[in-house]
């Protein structure tokens, strides 16, 4: 989920950290069950402006691609062939 | 030049010709040609900074150091990351723009946790950054560049950024000013996101009055970050700095955090220190109890986490970034380009995100925080509706040495308890170097409802007045 490729030994840390951060958490559902909370923040509002073209030099943001092709992107095979 | 001086002083020092602009901009790269190999808080020091040719600007010739996850154009913003490690900022951060036209520039780039996830600048995939009060030490996280640099006398004043507290908690370790403001007093844009329903710019400085010299340039609505408040007007913050505080002003102590388990004892009496010089500047104290800020560090977990997850998922090695040789397809492409590139402590942030999110467990985990995190900032209202300010402090300790938590990041992570629920609330909030506790600074934290920063930075300021410990710095430093 996270496309993040991790070795067995890495599995291992990384799972009795986030359980006991996971744990650490697992308070929080009772405490929210029995509040009351009325619907969402009164205070949040939508800021709405006109949109304002601005261009930006493509050059400047392809010149950090890892691979390109004139104006595209290059990645690897999307498709897998069997 | 005293390279300690405080902005006020150098400004004037310009504003009479006793010094130019290029000497000034002299005394601090030679400060960090010769003290950073040390102390480590740049990443870079520009060898062609954008020095201001003339300016009428109230900043006129000032230089600040930018954490690395605030863009500057045509600079590098890697986020002390491996992934980022050679990408180049195209546009400027509003706040960066804000204070080039004050007449300000930047000298270099800031140390910090690797995307600003840390506590003590160990996560920054680049180098250590050590506490300039004792090299074995932390200098606290994750804006720990920008706090040390500050507190070496290697710059004046500093950008970093808090989600959960990475200015306050820095600053507080290293012994200068930090300060956090309401969310979106600073607009966001241009500053790489972490979890940005809490994110916000902060500022480093050696003193209250400088703190609010930068703050008074870099506000106000922003139409690239809709988050930012659209309702605030350019204020003079310095205007109210009298070293008076308001009349009747009164300042409520956080009862729970004031005695909560686990706070060393020398910082303790340092801050019941704190309190009497309150007093007598003429504050009313009363205690006050926000309970749910018990859980604010849980809270704080799961939503910082959540958010990062989302935020983080654009480093794909596909537009730019770091991209693996490994791997034949785009699923490769994205997994290993992500494993190479991020740190443990991204990676564990990430999946913990991920996890919270997912279906299944969104309502136990994400949604229960966001229900906390409404209670507490419920709690943090009413509190003012009795009090004008709140008191607690920024840490529970001094700064703690390397490695200090290497086998419980657990234990690190707690080192929000005193200062992520403020960004859950989105308040503004201020440490001041109160006092030390064997050698190293200690700081106090003044919090204040929403867009209270001028009163913060008035009580603040009378309290730093009535005290030197913002004439102090470390000895070899000299």
């Amino acid at each position: 989920m996270s496309r993040i490729k991790i070795s067995p030994d890495e599995a291992e840390k990384l799972a009795s950290e986030i359980a006991a951060v996971l744990s650490y958490a697992s308070s929080l559902q009772e405490i929210a069950r029995s509040a009351h909370v009325s619907g969402e923040k009164k205070t949040c509002m939508n800021v709405m402006r006109e949109d304002v073209v601005e261009t930006f030099d493509a050059q400047l943001i392809l010149a950090q691609a890892p691979e390109r092709e004139g104006d595209y992107f290059v990645v690897p095979k999307i498709v897998k062939h069997e | 030049m005293n390279p300690f001086s405080d902005i006020k002083t150098i400004r004037e020092a310009l504003r009479t010709k006793k010094i130019s602009v290029q000497e000034v901009q002299q005394v601090y790269v030679d400060r960090f040609k010769k003290f950073d190999d040390k102390i480590g808080s740049a990443l870079e020091i520009f060898s062609n900074p954008d020095v201001p040719q003339n300016s009428d600007g109230p900043l006129y010739g000032i230089p600040g150091l930018i954490k690395d996850n605030i863009c500057q154009k045509g600079r590098i913003a890697s986020c002390s990351s491996k992934i980022l490690k050679n990408f180049v900022a195209p546009y400027d951060a509003t706040a960066v723009e804000r204070f080039k036209a004050a007449g300000a520039y930047s000298l270099g780039r800031a140390n910090c946790d690797e995307f600003a996830m840390g506590s003590s600048t160990e996560t920054s995939a680049y180098q250590l950054t050590r506490n300039p009060w004792d090299l074995e030490r932390v200098p606290g996280g994750s804006s720990g560049g920008t706090a040390a640099s500050v507190a070496a006398g290697l710059i004046p004043w500093s950008f970093g950024s808090e989600t959960g507290g990475s200015v306050r908690q820095p600053a507080a370790f290293c012994g200068v000013v930090g300060l956090k403001v309401t969310y979106g007093l600073i607009s966001r844009y241009g500053l790489i996101a972490y979890a940005s329903s809490l994110d916000s710019i902060g500022i480093c400085a050696r003193t209250v009055y400088d703190t609010a010299l930068v703050l008074s340039q870099v506000t106000g609505p922003d139409g690239k970050d809709s988050t930012a408040l659209h309702d605030v007007k350019k204020i003079d913050y310095t205007a109210q700095l009298t070293g008076k505080i308001r009349p009747g002003m009164k300042i409520g102590i956080i009862e729970n955090a004031f005695n909560a388990e686990g706070i060393d004892t020398g910082v303790r009496t340092v801050l019941d220190e704190g309190v009497k010089a309150l007093e007598k500047l003429g504050a009313k104290i009363q205690f006050i109890k926000i309970p749910t800020m018990d859980h604010g560090a849980a809270v704080y977990f799961m939503i910082s986490r959540a958010e990062a997850a989302s935020n983080l998922s654009r480093f794909d090695g596909v537009r730019y970034g770091y991209r693996s040789n490994n791997g034949e397809d785009l699923v490769d492409l994205y997994e290993n380009s992500r494993a190479e590139g991020f740190g443990h402590e991204v990676k564990r942030r990430i999946m913990i995100g991920n996890y919270v999110l997912s279906a299944g467990h969104a309502d136990a985990y994400y949604k229960s925080a966001k229900i906390v995190q409404e209670l507490m900032r419920q709690e943090f209202l009413d509190a003012f509706k009795e009090v004008d300010l709140l008191f607690m402090p920024t840490t529970p300790c001094p700064a703690f040495k390397f490695g200090a938590f290497k086998d419980n990041p657990l234990q690190m992570d707690l080192q929000d308890y005193f200062t992520a629920p403020i960004n859950l609330a989105g308040l503004p909030a201020i440490s001041v170097p109160c006092g030390f506790v064997d050698g190293m600074p200690i700081g106090m934290q003044l919090i204040g409802p929403h867009q209270s920063e001028e009163l913060l930075l008035q009580t603040a300021h009378a309290y730093e007045q009535a005290h030197d410990w913002h004439t102090k710095y470390p000895e070899w430093l000299k």
